[in-house]
């Protein structure tokens, strides 16, 4: 089903409560009493168009309206996708962390360095993706908003914009753009199938789940990068590069 | 999948060449004369089958051990037999090319090995409950040391294309996709050792 700016935002947590982290990242708090969507949106300052949708693809993953996606103002999809990154790297990655952490304290250590091995699989992992964050964060987002500006300004490049436009493309960004979701998998894949399993079931059920949670959240954030962001800033680009330019961006 | 072709004869490698290039399906196909070379490791000579003749394996000195060596570790063979080889060499073949053969004999003797060869991969991918065969555990462990796939290859005496299906099956069995997490599964089930872990 769904779902429509005149349903109340708690009808909707009750349909979807995986929804909640989704609502965060708009900075929308609960206690929305009997609001409906459109009426908790505009209190927040918040476009009801674009948070629709991007609930509606959580909500139902075959659900992906890119050409609307698009059409959205620049600001709005890398917001949305700046506060995902906050989400990852202050919320969802220490928690994780924790409660591996509290899981491989209580593996024997035995006569092999396993929990070693997967505390530093882990750490690693953790590494990566902020290193791959930060990179979005301080090279791709500012260099998106910088196209718009020229693009926007028709041909208007002051200084900083012309250095950015040299540097950067979306072209470059697909060629680098790892999966991060992988090493998930893997270690999703290592705790339910190989691992010896340690004796609070509790606790390893829960690493899985927030696992599982993540790894799709990712899978998510890839799928609005590729096919929202990339097509909508690589229009702009090809629209400078025939109108402005006088040689191509590399 | 790579054939190779180990013989002195020039004319004998270019006619095998021409022939099993009208096998079905697509082979990489490998020549050589250089018995020397083959056998210290000069010469790289991975390949899925080696296609080699008697004389060739009797030819220089003090060499014949060596050479039975060489033969093993191909996984699949075939023996040109010009030069009535003994029944404990052709023991160690899976195919025999008689002097009368002709083309139409060569080809069906090389399908039905390559048949062999299809049969042995699917038994591996459907056996039980989706485990590891031994060459996919040679493999994950060389992998889960740091070796290239190249040099994965080079080690175990198979093609590079080879070495990548086998990576493709381990990660399908495991649902492991990462080099990082292939290892971690290599030192749970000690495929590699600490000593191992320590070195890397």
């Amino acid at each position: 089903m769904q779902i429509t700016s005149n349903m109340k935002l708690a009808d909707m947590i009750n349909i979807n409560y995986m929804l909640l982290p989704v609502i965060s990242r708009f900075d929308i708090k609960l206690g929305c009493g009997e609001k409906t969507i459109r009426e908790v949106c505009e209190e927040n300052s918040v476009n009801t168009g674009f948070f629709l949708e991007i609930l509606n693809s959580f909500h139902d993953r075959n659900y992906f309206p890119e050409k609307n996606l698009q059409g959205f103002p620049l600001h709005l999809i890398t917001d949305y996708l700046k506060k995902s990154h906050e989400h990852y790297l202050s919320a969802k990655l220490p928690y994780i962390g924790q409660l591996i952490r509290e899981y491989l304290s209580q593996m024997k250590e035995g006569d092999n360095k396993l929990p070693g091995m997967i505390l530093e699989f882990f750490n690693n992992y953790t590494e990566e993706i902020k290193a791959h964050l930060k990179r979005e964060d301080t090279i791709v987002f500012p260099y998106v908003m910088a196209v718009e500006k020229v693009f926007l300004s028709g041909c208007q490049p002051d200084e900083e914009t012309g250095l950015i436009l040299g540097n950067y493309s979306m072209d470059i960004f697909i060629s680098e753009h790892d999966n991060i979701e992988d090493k998930l998998y893997d270690l999703k894949n290592l705790i339910i199938k190989y691992i010896p399993p340690g004796n609070d079931i509790n606790l390893t059920n829960n690493i899985i789940i927030e696992l599982f949670r993540l790894e799709t959240d990712l899978n998510d954030h890839a799928r609005m990068e590729e096919k929202v962001l990339v097509p909508k800033v690589r229009y702009m680009e090809k629209w400078i590069q025939n109108h402005c330019l006088q040689k191509p961006i590399r | 999948m790579t054939i190779l072709i180990a013989d002195h004869s020039q004319i004998v490698r270019l006619w095998l060449s021409a022939t099993f290039r009208n096998l079905n399906g697509s082979y990489t196909i490998r020549e050589t004369s250089d018995k020397i070379k083959c056998l210290n490791g000069t010469i790289k000579t991975q390949a899925d089958i080696l296609v080699t003749s008697s004389s060739f394996i009797w030819s220089g000195n003090n060499t014949y051990e060596n050479s039975l060596t060489f033969v093993q570790k191909f996984p699949a063979r075939i023996l040109i037999n010009d030069s009535s080889a003994g029944s404990e060499l052709i023991s160690l073949f899976n195919e025999v090319i008689e002097a009368g053969d002709g083309e139409r004999d060569i080809i069906e003797k090389m399908e039905r090995l390559l048949k062999t060869i299809d049969r042995k991969k699917d038994k591996e991918e459907r056996s039980g409950n989706d485990e590891l065969s031994s060459r996919e555990k040679e493999v994950l462990r060389l992998v889960a040391l740091g070796f290239t796939n190249k040099e994965i290859a080079s080690r175990l005496f198979i093609s590079s294309h080879t070495v990548i299906t086998h990576r493709k099956n381990i990660t399908a069995k495991l649902g492991i996709k990462t080099i990082a997490g292939l290892t971690l599964y290599a030192a749970i089930n000690k495929l590699i050792t600490n000593e191992d872990i320590s070195g890397k």
